[in-house]
């Protein structure tokens, strides 16, 4: 039950261990008793809990937990906060609420993350680029390659000039280039929810039966 | 004999208070002191009507006459000094010095230098005397017949009286006159031709409720066969005119339909056959569907002989039934002036004629899926036909489909892209699974609720006013009493014994 | 000391014990143990509490751990003189001992210390309160309240719970507690038929909670009504509304006895807020509430109401007017945080009620169409298109081709939005699904209890006269569970 103590390296190992977010979340959420405990009057504790915090902070994000991302930046020492890597998780907190995505993706890249934060500051782009590019498949019919470019990250003044880079990218997306109309069609994607309950074909075959024309 | 009770709408009762105090019912106001001079016209009317002022007048007789000359001159701007100087001259040979005084000063509004813009004092004072010899002379009358106790002269006298007052304008005492005939009424005759008398004024009086109720009167009235059917009609009329009024367009169809062509010009103190043709089929195309206009309408045979009378009522209404709305629209268009300056329409003829084109725009949309804005605009768009642009999403037309879609009259989207208006056709599986969602959420929150109150009785757990040992705070509560904790107390825990 | 220990390791977990003993014995025996603790002779002076603590298992001897810890406990606050002594501070022993326990008791044994218990979860829930790190004991607390199953009844362990929740702002953690309905409550007094031995699986929670005293405190009517308010704040913090909305809906529906409380207040004020925030809209009050309670809450909530009319009327310079005007009310309900959000969902709502009118329509048609509180073309834009990509307007962007920027958004929903639907309402049916076989579950329950049978349901559905109810009958299927007839039932 209690889990090693919290280190450094223990953070570490738990940053690469963790399968999945959901098990990251879980398991730094286990530590955050202990991390609690921890005094910050010392600059090595400081700087332990600034980088728990703010893995803890990601692993938030890489869940979409966003409001409880926000509750946590209220938990954290007054101490911690004041940390550079607290405060970016603040700025970057702010615009992802806002949904900023030239700022986030430039938060994210641009931004000193402390060195051991990397891994998961890394992750979460991805995450969140994957992310954009499912809701902008799924909510745009045709798209403006600038637009598009700046919702993932991209330079969107190469994606405006016809970047063959940049469009291609796009393309590997199965999205198609309308070379005449300058405009992309994202190809929408669709992640079929899991379906493994016995429960899920009871209903699916109580709702197949409420036809079109059946009312 | 008939026992009747006291009217409701007598006195000083107006049941419709905005339309008693407009040109529409000009005639009482000046006599009962009210403050119609100073109430300005309902409409300005610049077009030119397509009616000759003579021709028209020359249908209607009685009071009815100067109250539409009246009603035109301070409506209509190319009328007016016609109207107004008919008016007057309707006046002069009349009675009634008010509505000369009222007539002369529109005139003086509007035409000052016009002759008979002046009063003709000598004649308003000669009349005053004479009016106050006459009335004087008729009540010491009556006092006389009430003497000696003879029903029939009472009677007589009572309507010499109202008659004179109606005459000189005094509606108010013109209607109590003639509902004190009703006691010395001998014969169903007479009680028919008093109840006519009391429906005359009241419908000068725009006192439709009023009408209603004698109409419902000489409905019930065992006349003579041949007396009924020439009443008949009269009946009708002005029943329908008193639904009419009171906004109940179908059932003012109804009574206009029921109307018999024997109407002829005998109710032309009211209004002409011309009127009933008018209104009837201006509140039948207004509620009825293209079925029930083809079989009650159009192929009504004794409706026909009115309908003859206006073709073009005729025309709209066969046009509505053949889905072409545009012609339709167009003939009610040309006429609306024509409306405007009717005393009974000028107040309904802006929701007749968009209840009319609401309908035709729902008719027209049925059997489409999706139809273009510019076709429909070609259709809906009255005007000039040529320079009508594509309409953008502000036109004045967009807007008024936006408006029929949000208040629920038009079940359509609005496509502003390819400028369709679409059909909606909400995905019924979809529709079903949502409301099936939502009645099982509704059901559960409310039986969890439900449960939880049970239990919260069950526990002795229920918000308690002060005074309860277990629950002593005084500041978390918000006014409560003392007096039924004890009964409340029992209830809670009375289970358990 | 090896004896004690043995003693104190007689009876262990049946869930780690392949024997079987048969309920009565067991029943007899953890009775015994608890009896041994209540003799001042029990504990020889020579043990150490301390090295016995670590001896056991709170696991597997969740019944003596329990016990000697709270000896323990009450000689160090004896020794001390202090209500949280230092060993019982977040990182102490005491706490350690007592967060291990909390996390690993045997939910069965401790049914015959229901009191020792609940005072451990008090100590702790002060102690991490006196540190001010409430969030300590938020975990260990719904740990134990999960173990404990109190199968939908309302304990004061609860309120605990959503109060610490909310200090600590660790909103999340509450909800696995909060999710599952809560129905019951122990009841007043105490009637003791056992069917079963307290310890035997076959015993409801129903009846442990009300046979062992002490394993919530003696409730008052504040008590559950804070505890659903609470909870609504910590979904409202989520931006949960329909599970708030549902919260506020149980404190103003509460029973009453001809008193409103200021709780129920201050639920209707943010009940109000929370409708217009998750729908747009305020639905018409429970009829289950009295028209007396109805009439309370409406004079005192005035400024929300008219609030709530200026937002309906999608008439934003009223509703600006309105929420100037009311800020010192906002900020003595400590609700200024909705209410700041009512702009975003004013906009929010106009937006998608143009799906009603409209299948397609360009953005800039757009803030024509639907006024926005403080939104140019620019932003709304990007508004808009937040609200398509985040699915809570179900449309499609399109940008036009050409140099003019023209986005159009197209409402008309397309084939893969409704398998989106679909999916999305199937999932729910099947959670509606669950909830309705636990409400269902509760009712048979407290028809047990209530001893009703249906025809008793059928004659008190017959005789209903009592008049002085605050509550009409209501339409739903529910309302034979309705607490009328139990006035009458007697």
């Amino acid at each position: 039950m209690d889990a090693p103590p919290l280190s450094q390296d223990r953070l570490s190992a738990v940053l690469a261990a963790a399968p999945s977010p959901a098990d990251l979340y879980t398991s730094l959420s286990d530590y955050e008793e202990q991390a609690c405990l921890i005094p910050t009057t010392h600059s090595k504790e400081v700087e332990l809990l600034s980088a728990f915090y703010t893995a803890f902070f990601f692993s938030h994000l890489l869940t979409d937990q966003i409001e409880e991302a926000r509750a946590l930046t209220k938990r954290i020492p007054q101490t911690i906060l004041q940390t550079d890597s607290i405060q970016n998780c603040l700025v970057l907190l702010r615009a992802v609420w806002q949904r900023k995505y030239t700022e986030i993706y430039k938060i994210l890249r641009e931004l000193p993350w402390p060195e051991r934060s990397r891994s998961v500051v890394q992750s979460y782009e991805s995450y969140f680029q994957q992310k954009t590019l499912k809701e902008v498949s799924n909510s745009y019919e045709a798209i403006r390659p600038a637009a598009a470019a700046t919702y993932l990250g991209l330079d969107p003044t190469l994606a405006e000039q016809g970047d063959q880079g940049t469009i291609q990218k796009f393309v590997a997306c199965g999205w198609k280039w309308d070379e005449k109309t300058r405009l992309l069609h994202p190809k929408p994607l669709i992640t079929a929810p899991p379906k493994d309950e016995s429960l899920q074909n009871e209903f699916g075959r109580i709702m197949a039966l409420i036809s079109h024309q059946g009312s | 004999m008939e026992l009747m009770p006291p009217d409701v709408a007598e006195g000083n009762f107006t049941p419709y208070g905005a339309q008693a105090t407009g040109p529409g019912s000009a005639g009482q106001e000046a006599s009962n002191g009210n403050v119609a001079a100073s109430v300005g016209p309902f409409v300005r009317v610049d077009d030119t009507p397509k009616f000759e002022l003579d021709s028209y007048i020359a249908n209607y007789s009685g009071r009815t006459k100067f109250n539409r000359l009246f009603l035109i001159g301070t409506c209509s701007t190319h009328l007016s000094v016609e109207a107004l100087k008919a008016a007057i001259a309707e006046a002069k040979s009349g009675k009634d010095v008010s509505r000369y005084e009222r007539a002369v000063q529109a005139l003086a509004e509007n035409a000052p230098n016009e002759i008979e813009a002046v009063l003709d004092r000598e004649w308003v004072e000669r009349l005053q005397r004479v009016v106050r010899a006459e009335t004087d002379r008729l009540e010491h009358e009556l006092r006389g017949y009430k003497n000696n106790l003879i029903k029939e002269s009472i009677r007589m006298g009572n309507e010499d009286l109202g008659q004179h007052y109606h005459r000189t304008g005094d509606l108010t005492a013109a209607s109590k006159a003639y509902s004190r005939m009703r006691d010395f009424c001998t014969t169903p005759s007479h009680v028919a031709s008093m109840l006519f008398k009391i429906i005359s004024v009241a419908i000068e009086r725009g006192e439709w409720l009023s009408v209603q109720s004698n109409v419902q009167r000489l409905r019930s009235l065992q006349t003579k066969q041949e007396e009924q059917s020439k009443n008949q009609p009269k009946i009708s009329a002005a029943l329908g005119l008193s639904q009419l009024h009171s906004g109940s367009y179908l059932d003012a169809a109804n009574s206009f339909l029921a109307t018999e062509p024997s109407l002829g010009d005998s109710y032309n103190d009211i209004l002409s056959s011309n009127d009933v043709a008018v209104y009837g089929g201006l509140c039948a195309l207004a509620s009825m569907d293209r079925n029930e206009l083809q079989r009650r309408v159009l192929d009504n045979n004794s409706f026909r002989n009115f309908l003859e009378l206006e073709p073009h009522i005729r025309r709209a209404i066969s046009f509505f039934c053949n889905s072409k709305f545009r012609p339709c629209l167009e003939i009610l268009d040309a006429y609306r002036a024509d409306y405007l300056l009717d005393i009974h329409l000028q107040r309904h003829v802006e929701t007749l004629y968009t209840r009319i084109r609401t309908k035709s725009i729902q008719q027209y949309l049925v059997p489409f899926n999706r139809v273009s804005l510019e076709s429909m605009s070609k259709i809906f768009v009255l005007g000039n036909r040529t320079d009508q642009p594509s309409p953008d999403s502000n036109s004045a037309f967009v807007q008024e489909l936006i408006e029929l879609i949000q208040n629920g009259t038009l079940d359509s989207r609005i496509d502003l892209e390819k400028h369709v208006i679409v059909s909606s056709q909400g995905d019924k599986r979809i529709e079903v699974q949502e409301a099936a969602l939502e009645s099982l959420e509704n059901y559960i929150e409310e039986a969890h609720i439900r449960l939880l109150r049970t239990n919260i009785v069950r526990a002795g757990l229920e918000v308690r006013p002060l005074g309860d040992e277990r629950r002593p705070r005084p500041e978390e509560r918000v006014g409560g009493k003392r007096s039924t904790i004890g009964n409340i107390f029992s209830r809670a825990t009375g289970t358990k014994h | 000391m090896s004896d004690f220990l043995a003693q104190l390791s007689a009876v262990p977990s049946r869930q780690y014990t392949l024997g079987t003993v048969s309920d009565e014995i067991y029943d007899r025996q953890l009775r015994d143990l608890k009896a041994c603790f209540g003799q001042p002779a029990f504990v020889p002076g020579s043990v150490n509490l301390t090295e016995c603590l670590e001896a056991i298992s709170p696991s597997i001897h969740s019944l003596s751990f329990l016990c000697l810890l709270r000896l323990e406990i009450q000689q160090t606050q004896k020794r001390t003189q202090c209500d949280i002594p230092e060993g019982l501070e977040p990182g102490g022993n005491l706490w350690k001992h007592a967060i291990r326990f909390l996390r690993s008791f045997d939910p069965i044994q401790i049914r015959y210390a229901g009191y020792e218990w609940r005072e451990l979860v008090e100590l702790v829930a002060s102690a991490a309160q006196a540190t001010s790190k409430p969030i300590l004991a938020v975990k260990a607390i719904r740990d134990a309240l999960d173990r404990l199953d109190t199968s939908g009844i309302f304990t004061s362990t609860h309120l605990i719970l959503v109060k610490l929740t909310l200090h600590s702002a660790s909103y999340t953690s509450a909800l696995p507690i909060l999710d599952r309905f809560l129905s019951h409550f122990p009841p007043d007094t105490h009637h003791t038929h056992h069917e079963f031995p307290l310890c035997s699986e076959c015993t409801p929670a129903t009846a442990f909670i009300t046979d062992v005293p002490g394993i919530s405190s003696k409730l008052t009517y504040r008590d559950h009504l804070r505890f659903f308010l609470y909870s609504a704040m910590i979904y409202m913090a989520l931006k949960r509304w329909d599970q708030a909305s549902h919260c506020l809906s149980i404190v103003v529906a509460s029973p009453t006895a001809n008193s409103v409380s200021k709780i129920m207040v201050d639920a209707y004020k943010k009940w109000i807020l929370a409708n217009l925030l998750g729908h747009g809209k305020v639905p018409a009050a429970s009829k289950m509430i009295g028209p007396h309670v109805i009439r309370v809450l409406h004079s005192l909530a005035r400024p929300y109401i008219s609030l709530a009319e200026a937002f309906g009327k999608g008439d934003l310079r009223r509703m600006g007017a309105e929420i100037e005007i009311g800020q010192s009310v906002w900020k003595a309900d400590k609700n200024t945080g909705l209410v700041s959000q009512l702009f975003d969902a004013h906009d929010k709502f106009a937006i998608i009620k143009l799906g009603k009118t409209f299948s397609a329509l360009t953005v800039v048609d757009v803030l024509q169409r639907a006024p926005s509180c403080s939104r140019d073309h620019f932003v709304i834009e990007e508004f808009v298109a937040s609200m398509v990509m985040s699915n809570a307007l179900r449309a499609s962007l399109s940008h036009s081709p050409g140099g003019q920027s023209v986005t159009m958004l197209r409402l008309s929903p397309t084939a893969q939005c409704h398998a989106f639907r679909e999916e999305y309402i199937r999932t729910k049916l099947i959670k509606g699904r669950i909830a309705l076989n636990t409400i269902a579950k509760h009712i048979a329950q407290t028809d047990e209890a209530l001893e009703l049978s249906p025809e008793n349901l059928h004659f008190i559905a017959k005789s209903q006269k009592w008049s002085g109810n605050s509550e009409k009958n209501g339409t739903a299927g529910a309302a034979e569970i309705d607490e009328d007839l139990m006035g009458d039932g007697q």
